[in-house]
């Protein structure tokens, strides 16, 4: 890569080096494993950079590497989270209420690591369906229903807050 | 709303520990040694200077089988990062013994050891593959390619620097020498001072820089060690970067071997 493509390469990774970070960590809620989640993207992202400065959204490329990162991660032996409950693949069964950010950080936790990274990118990052479903590589359908858990414990907030 | 919900979550964010600089210089640094990689092969087999027989002792072939150690490196081993964690951990420990004169640059810590390409790791486990990582039906099965991890980093030693680079192979033909029939190589097969089955090499360019004369100098050692698991561990050296420096005042044969066979023992005691 030449010197230039590097410069411009820095520049674009430190301008949104804050939004992976938080992104990041909303997904695994470690700090420490957030830093290690972008350092692995990141990496990523230079290799492929002359194709990512191809891309029609270059910053979706670039969090479909983040998200595939964790995904990666989560997939490790001793990484292996323990849902609270099993993975929900449709409908919504015993939503707990999402009032303030422990309850939301409950909810995040007893979610599977892909369906996580599906209300991070749904709902904190506002990708739309067809853009989720296109970083993370899965059917829409599916993205509708494991976002459905996440949806309806976010309505019941905003209702909270008279939203 | 719910969107400062999630910003209550993640709260004032810590300073951050991705060093963007770094990740760049290791990348840059993996593709040179991947290119390095690519000319030696060539260079080695178009040379036109005799082999050098490189190991003192060396020639047996009836190494020792170790058993009963942890696995290493394979399919049944721990997860490969924890390995090359523990691979790092013991070249740093094994060049600290050896060589303590030397000193890993450019801010004193050993290489990061890093799996290849995901598509050239494990072809058989993937279903499909792209910039992004890799969809894979069988996180268990096999690799079925050569390396499992590798890492490069500069080392100096009495102001000189060398390329180190080490990493956990699955091809035992490294322990072998029938690949070092061409003119520019010595290869060397024999035990490990703690009695491993190893195999050592070394590689001369085919002519002299410009202006320099005498004897064509090694320009690379590699020295394989098997591990209990049928692994290999390869160790190699490349340099210096000063081509009127030899690589042997900077690292001998008898000191790779060494750093190379504590690593090894370090691992598997």
């Amino acid at each position: 890569m030449r010197r230039a493509d590097e410069q411009e390469f820095h520049e674009y990774v430190s301008a949104r080096l804050d939004r992976w970070r938080r992104s990041a960590y909303l997904m695994c809620q470690d700090w420490h494993t957030a830093d290690d989640i972008v350092s692995v993207a990141v990496g990523r992202l230079y290799e492929h950079w002359p194709r990512a400065r191809q891309a029609d959204n270059i910053d979706a490329y670039a969090q479909r590497i983040l998200t595939r990162a964790w995904l990666n991660e989560a997939r490790r032996p001793w990484r292996r989270e323990r849902p609270h409950e099993a993975p929900l693949e449709h409908g919504t069964v015993d939503v707990p209420e999402v009032v303030d950010r422990e309850s939301l950080a409950d909810l995040l936790r007893s979610l599977a690591p892909r369906q996580r990274a599906v209300i991070v990118l749904r709902f904190y990052l506002d990708y739309s369906i067809e853009e989720t479903a296109a970083i993370l590589g899965i059917s829409q359908g599916t993205v509708k229903s494991q976002s459905a858990r996440g949806l309806a414990a976010l309505r019941l907030n905003a209702d909270a807050f008279g939203a | 709303m719910s969107k400062e919900l999630f910003e209550a979550v993640v709260g004032t964010p810590p300073p951050s520990t991705v060093d963007i600089a770094a990740i760049i210089r290791r990348r840059r640094r993996v593709r040179a040694a991947r290119r390095l990689g690519l000319v030696m092969a060539p260079v080695a087999v178009s040379g036109v200077v005799t082999a050098a027989v490189l190991v003192a002792g060396g020639g047996g072939t009836g190494a020792p089988v170790h058993t009963g150690q942890p696995p290493l490196a394979t399919s049944s081993a721990p997860a490969p990062e924890l390995t090359a964690e523990r691979l790092r951990a013991a070249l740093a420990e094994a060049v600290a013994a050896v060589v303590p004169d030397a000193r890993w640059l450019p801010d004193g810590q050993p290489p990061v050891l890093e799996p290849p390409p995901p598509a050239r790791t494990h072809p058989s486990a993937i279903v499909a593959c792209d910039a992004f990582g890799c969809t894979v039906a069988a996180p268990s099965a096999p690799p079925t390619t050569d390396v499992s991890f590798s890492g490069s980093a500069d080392l100096e030693r009495g102001g000189s620097t060398v390329l180190a680079m080490v990493g956990i192979h699955t091809s035992r033909s490294l322990l072998d020498c029938d690949d070092a029939s061409f003119a520019n190589s010595s290869c060397t097969v024999g035990s490990s001072p703690h009695g491993y089955a190893m195999a050592t090499r070394a590689y001369r360019p085919s002519a002299l820089p410009d202006g320099m004369t005498g004897p064509i100098p090694v320009v690379t050692r590699k020295v394989a060690i098997e591990l209990p698991d049928g692994g290999v561990l390869q160790l190699a050296v490349n340099g210096p970067k000063d081509p009127t420096v030899p690589l042997d005042m900077v690292l001998t044969e008898t000191e790779l071997v060494a750093i190379a066979d504590e690593v090894v023992h370090r691992l598997t005691g």
